[in-house]
């Protein structure tokens, strides 16, 4: 598999910032992935759906260059991050040095204030992670992905394992990280209404394949209870092989 | 205590017991509470050898034992036994630590590393060490070489077993999410590897501290020329039991001495660890 980080400023970046083309993963001589094009231009927030194991974390791993062995062309910025499901903070690094760690430059410890007071996480800065919450714990994951300031931010149903009201605040913290940071997003859910409410494109992975690819044409303030709302999310489930007849 | 009225909001329902931490009269500190099981001990010796019980000749008072420790203090002997002693274990510890922590990294951070080394080490694991006694004397002479060889070998394989483990069991999510954050392989193993083996590197090192005590006995049999074990082999020949005893409890104290060490190591060490004891 080829592999081209952007080392090019900012001013002077393509138009896009994940560009894939044929890829492919087998396990064990099964397809997974079975043969998957994506361009997505910068800044865009994109929603992966699709039912359990239907190789979306895997997909995400091949992206943040975690899985070689995948077939096919993955092109990706040279800054990315990514926050999994799990928090995946290092226990022995108290909430300020998990942030911190594998950042360079001078400035590292007001970057670190400023992106803990964005969470609402200045006040846990000299917690062991073992002390946080899983919405805590998960919001110093964000931060230390913000950190970075990558072009990509890479989300594997970040939310996932969270109550449903830390759900609803991560959501909404979320959307104001990504309005400060604008990176490009991938971010994959099974949840079709928090990926209609956050994205501008939904796609749905199927059988190895995108079944469904579309921008989500919804007016802000995105309402649940409007018609179209209602229409879209109808049509990303029967994407998804799901008939909610309720 | 407080009985509910029949027919009241808590019938039928348990009173469980609250604010005990308060209500205990006499709050005696932790280490004193620890210290009372040797202290009890000592008292019971006190008794047994003083009511008559037990005949000097089979086990001496304490307060020969004592006597002949403050004479022994005051001639300087003891004090150079357990620093002849003390030396011997402290360059076999640092050397076998040392070893066994650099083998077990090089086996636990590489592939090839685990193919070449673990295996060899599968079978040194089984070699009992105090039987390459004879072998250690041929090629190392009588001296300080065999015994502290001796030392080091029993230091250096908890300490290889532990950290190898710990390596291996590093929870390979926390590698992922390190790559992803742009750590190399050195920063990997800096941030990562090496505090996620800690703790089992730290267990590591309470076996090789029992083991070290161990082999220091074994090893100043090899020729007792100074140290606690020369005392031993006096008191022995002399049949001085208040000798014997006297170095029996020094060993005894200088276990204790080095378990605490650990503990303040693992108390400073593994404070991230939620719960830890102390915290
Ligand atoms: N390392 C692996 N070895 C074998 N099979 C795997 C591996 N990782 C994932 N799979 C399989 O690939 C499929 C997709 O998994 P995954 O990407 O985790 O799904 P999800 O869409 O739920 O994130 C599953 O059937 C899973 O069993
Ligand atoms: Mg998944």
């Amino acid at each position: 598999m080829t592999r081209d980080s952007d080392p090019r400023p900012a001013d002077e970046r393509g138009p896009n910032a994940l560009v894939l083309a044929d890829v492919r993963r087998r396990f064990d001589g099964r397809a997974v992935l079975d043969g998957l094009d994506l361009v997505v231009p910068h800044g865009q927030l994109v929603a992966l759906l699709g039912q359990s194991g239907c190789g979306k974390s895997t997909l995400l791993r091949i992206i943040a260059d975690l899985d070689r062995e995948a077939e096919g062309d993955v092109f990706v910025p040279e800054r990315r991050a990514v926050v999994f499901q799990d928090p995946r903070l290092m226990p022995w690094k108290r909430v300020s040095d998990n942030v911190s760690l594998g950042v360079r430059g001078d400035d590292v410890g007001a970057r670190v204030r400023e992106v803990l007071a964005d969470v609402q996480m200045t006040a846990h800065a000299r917690a062991w992670p073992a002390t946080l919450s899983g919405g805590e714990a998960q919001r110093v994951s964000l931060a230390r992905a913000l950190i970075r300031r990558p072009d990509l931010l890479l989300l594997d149903e970040p939310f996932g394992a969270l109550d449903a009201l830390t759900r609803i605040k991560m959501r909404a913290l979320l959307a104001v990280m990504c309005a400060k940071y604008r990176p490009t997003v991938l971010f994959v859910t099974h949840d079709v209404e928090e990926a209609l409410i956050f994205a501008d494109r939904v796609i749905v992975l199927d059988a190895g394949r995108f079944t469904f690819d579309e921008p989500v044409a919804l007016d802000a303030p995105r309402r649940r209870a409007s018609a179209e709302f209602q229409t879209m999310s109808e049509r990303v489930l029967a994407a998804l092989g799901v008939v909610d007849s309720s | 205590m407080t009985i509910a009225p029949p027919g009241g909001t808590e019938q039928g329902l348990r009173r469980l017991v609250t604010g005990a931490r308060s209500r205990r009269i006499i709050a005696v500190p932790r280490p004193l509470r620890r210290l009372s099981g040797p202290i009890a001990l000592f008292v019971l010796w006190w008794l047994l050898t003083s009511s008559r019980q037990v005949t000097p000749s089979s086990f001496p008072r304490i307060g020969e034992v004592l006597d002949t420790g403050v004479s022994m203090v005051r001639s300087g002997e003891l004090q150079s036994a357990i620093w002849a002693s003390g030396r011997r274990v402290l360059i076999g510890l640092s050397i076998g630590v040392s070893c066994g922590l650099l083998v077990a990294i090089a086996a636990g951070i590489t592939r090839r590393g685990e193919d070449l080394i673990d295996s060899t080490m599968q079978v040194f694991k089984a070699i009992p060490s105090f039987s390459l006694v004879p072998l250690l004397i041929i090629w190392l002479g009588i001296y300080e070489g065999p015994k502290i060889v001796l030392i080091a070998l029993s230091a250096a394989m908890p300490i290889y077993i532990n950290t190898y483990g710990g390596i291996r069991n590093v929870d390979d999510r926390l590698v992922e999410a390190g790559r992803t954050l742009g750590l190399n392989r050195l920063a990997l193993i800096r941030h990562i590897v090496v505090p996620g083996a800690l703790p089992s590197f730290l267990t590591g090192l309470r076996f090789s501290f029992a083991n070290v005590w161990l082999a220091l006995v074994v090893a100043e049999q090899i020729n007792a020329n100074s140290g606690l074990g020369l005392l031993l082999a006096d008191g022995r020949s002399s049949f001085r039991l208040d000798i014997i005893v006297l170095v029996v409890v020094i060993y005894a104290m200088l276990g204790l001495l080095s378990y605490a060490f650990v503990r303040l190591l693992e108390r400073r060490l593994l404070q991230w660890r939620r719960g830890f004891e102390g915290e």
